[in-house]
């Protein structure tokens, strides 16, 4: 162990005892359970005044992790060193009792994490500053809500005197002043101490962790700056999103066409656009992102006033951004079928899925009309883009042609 | 303190470990008397009790009251010590599946919350003893220096409820069939000891397994601080050994099982 390291984990590994069938009574007396492994040969080590963030899907071990660190529950297999004491806010709030008052919860609550209740004695007008509860601190917790539960808990945080602090999704709750007070906090919090974080947030993750290590079904997938490991861990989740768009083609059909006020949409589908202007037309939804992408859509209309536009959404419905043909500038046949194509740079997509939902809008009044259906498509480049963590392609150009 | 301590003697003589009991006894305390009127004011009532039932219903209905003399007191002792070992007996096993959600969570020192017990059941024990020396004083019962006996007997008390307590904590970690018993247990505990009867009444065959039973020794004990002419100590010695070399063991296993029980609470 080197002087800077404060926590060392060398292949750890953790298994759980699980029943994964119905037994019945008899059975279940004498039957021998099947083993889980909830973290399989970890490695990593934390060096001093460090803040490390701990991400990855449900059930991919963090809490298991932290409860390790902690001492709370046993490991099977490996070794952890760790140098220093340790305090551990696996839930915001622990043990509070709804009839008590905040002054007793809090009291309580802090002795349990190693505070003197002497310094919160002391110290009480810090609390009451910091968790902006004012005069409910004598309330039963019962009538506080769920958002002053939380200011309350965290406003403990400031005593605590150990050198290692785990934090398990402490933020949950707050709104966006107090989690801006508490990213804060926690940078001030951390010039003298190692800091371990397990949350899901992205913007805690990027802003305040110097390391983020993921964790994939108990294993460890990626230990870099937050960026790059965050990078890794969605591509590892997209990897199952390529499988399922291997087969799917990019376009959709309707039948009977879709017809709104005399505005009927037949086809829309993405070609992609070669360097030398050959479209291509695709059997998969998967593009890479060295060319154009070209949305096309065949319309007929009679009314001037409906226009189509197409809306991009990524894998998690977010609506990234929409553009619309504007008929004023680029004219369009009436009555007669026409093919519409919106011409889009593909390089500002970064890797992973993404859904083109197209609409009907109305000039003149602004309304929106969406079609139930919606494209896929899946840009997979082999470069690693640091934009593949926060999708969002600005300055879109798109060339309208008709 | 936490989990991860080696030695037990460690935690034991650690200020931050009776600290912690201490402060968990104080959230019981305020749970128990959240949102009532009269608050604390509530303790009195158990030794209240205790002394209306002895002195005016087992007094007057049992034959026996009429052999020994200050029957009421004698009762009262014996109820004294009972109240206070089935409190433990019951609470103090179960406090691990109260406090789930707090040792899943936390690493505070898993015997915190059995002491806990241990310190709330006190208040009620000491207050029982404040009414021992009230009731005294009405009946004009001189005390004399065998009080100063409840030194060691409150520890030897206290030691008793936890041990019965602790046992069956540790035999319900992974499994909690024992629960289903405990309270059939508890009532067969009440008639075998003689809280409200003479040790003179269980034949002398018999008396060789009164003599093991250490909750008797304690209630003999209490009374021969307070009466005369009581039942023999000195019978009870090899129970009490016994007991608290079992204590020992208890705790020792106690602190060795003690990094599983997040897993199964």
């Amino acid at each position: 162990m080197e002087e800077k390291e404060v926590i060392v984990v060398c292949n750890l590994s953790k298994y759980y005892e699980l029943t994964t069938f119905k037994q019945s009574f008899f059975r279940s007396l004498v039957s021998r359970k099947e083993k889980f492994k909830a973290l399989n040969d970890v490695s990593f080590k934390i060096n001093r005044n460090e803040i490390v963030g701990i991400t990855g899907p449900n059930g991919s071990g963090k809490t298991t992790l932290l409860k390790i660190l902690a001492g709370i529950i046993p490991y099977d297999e490996g070794t952890i060193k760790i140098k220093g004491k340790i305090t551990a806010l696996l839930s915001s709030g622990l043990g509070f009792h709804k009839d008590l008052t905040g002054y007793d919860n809090i009291l309580i609550y802090a002795k349990s994490l190693g505070i003197p209740t002497k310094v919160i004695r002391e110290n009480i007008h810090k609390i009451l500053e910091f968790s902006e509860i004012g005069k409910f601190l004598y309330e039963p917790i019962k009538r506080y809500s769920s958002g002053m539960l939380d200011r309350l808990s965290f406003s403990v945080v400031q005593f605590i005197n150990s050198e290692i602090v785990l934090f398990d999704e402490v933020f949950s709750f707050s709104d966006v002043s107090f989690q801006n007070k508490i990213n804060n906090y926690i940078k001030e919090f951390s010039k003298n101490k190692t800091i371990i974080i397990v949350t899901h947030k992205l913007n805690v993750l990027i802003n305040l962790c110097d390391r983020v290590i993921v964790l994939y079904k108990g294993n460890k997938i990626a230990d870099d700056i937050p960026l790059y490991a965050l990078n890794t861990y969605y591509k590892h989740i997209n990897l199952n999103l390529y499988d399922n768009f291997q087969y799917k083609c990019p376009e959709i059909n309707f039948d009977p066409p879709f017809n709104f006020n005399g505005f009927k949409v037949f086809k829309c589908y993405i070609v992609e656009c070669l360097s030398n202007g050959e479209e291509v037309r695709k059997q998969n939804s998967i593009f890479s992102n060295q060319f154009y992408l070209c949305i096309v859509s065949e319309i007929l209309t009679t009314n001037a006033e409906l226009s189509i536009g197409y809306i991009i959404m990524d894998s998690m419905n977010n609506r990234l951004t929409l553009f619309y043909l504007d008929t004023s500038t680029i004219k369009i046949k009436y009555n007669e079928k026409t093919t519409v194509k919106a011409k889009l740079n593909s390089k500002i997509f970064s890797n992973g899925l993404f859904k083109i939902q197209p609409f009907i809008v109305n000039l003149v009044s602004g309304k929106f009309i969406f079609l139930d259906s919606e494209i896929f498509f899946v840009i997979n480049s082999e470069e690693k883009k640091l934009s593949d963590v926060v999708y969002f392609p600005f300055n879109l150009n798109v060339e309208w042609s008709v | 303190m936490r989990v991860n301590e080696k030695n037990i003697l460690n935690i034991l003589l650690s200020k931050e470990f009776w600290l912690l009991s201490l402060i968990f006894a104080y959230r019981e305390l305020k749970i128990k008397f959240a949102q009532t009127r009269l608050h604390y004011f509530w303790v009195i009532l158990p030794p209240i009790m205790g002394f209306v039932i002895t002195t005016f219903f087992f007094g007057r209905l049992f034959k026996i009251s009429k052999d020994i003399e200050y029957y009421n007191i004698y009762a009262y002792l014996g109820m004294m010590t009972w109240y206070y070992i089935s409190y433990l007996f019951l609470y103090s096993s179960t406090s691990l599946i109260q406090n789930q959600d707090i040792i899943q969570k936390s690493n505070v020192y898993r015997l915190v919350f059995p002491m806990a017990k241990v310190f709330m059941g006190l208040i009620d024990l000491f207050c029982w003893i404040f009414g021992a020396f009230v009731i005294s004083f009405i009946y004009g019962i001189k005390i004399n220096f065998g009080i100063f006996t409840l030194v060691y007997t409150i520890p030897l008390h206290i030691i008793t409820g936890l041990t019965f307590g602790l046992i069956i904590l540790l035999f319900s970690v992974k499994y909690r069939d024992i629960y289903q018993i405990v309270p059939y247990i508890i009532s067969i505990i009440m008639i075998v000891t003689p809280i409200f009867y003479h040790p003179y009444m269980i034949p002398e065959y018999l008396r060789i397994f009164l003599h093991l039973n250490p909750i008797a020794g304690v209630i003999e004990l209490y009374r021969s601080a307070f009466l005369d002419g009581t039942y023999p100590i000195k019978n009870f010695t090899l129970s009490f050994i016994i007991l608290i070399l079992l204590f020992i063991v208890v705790l020792l296993i106690f602190h060795k099982k003690e990094k599983q029980i997040a897993e199964y609470v």
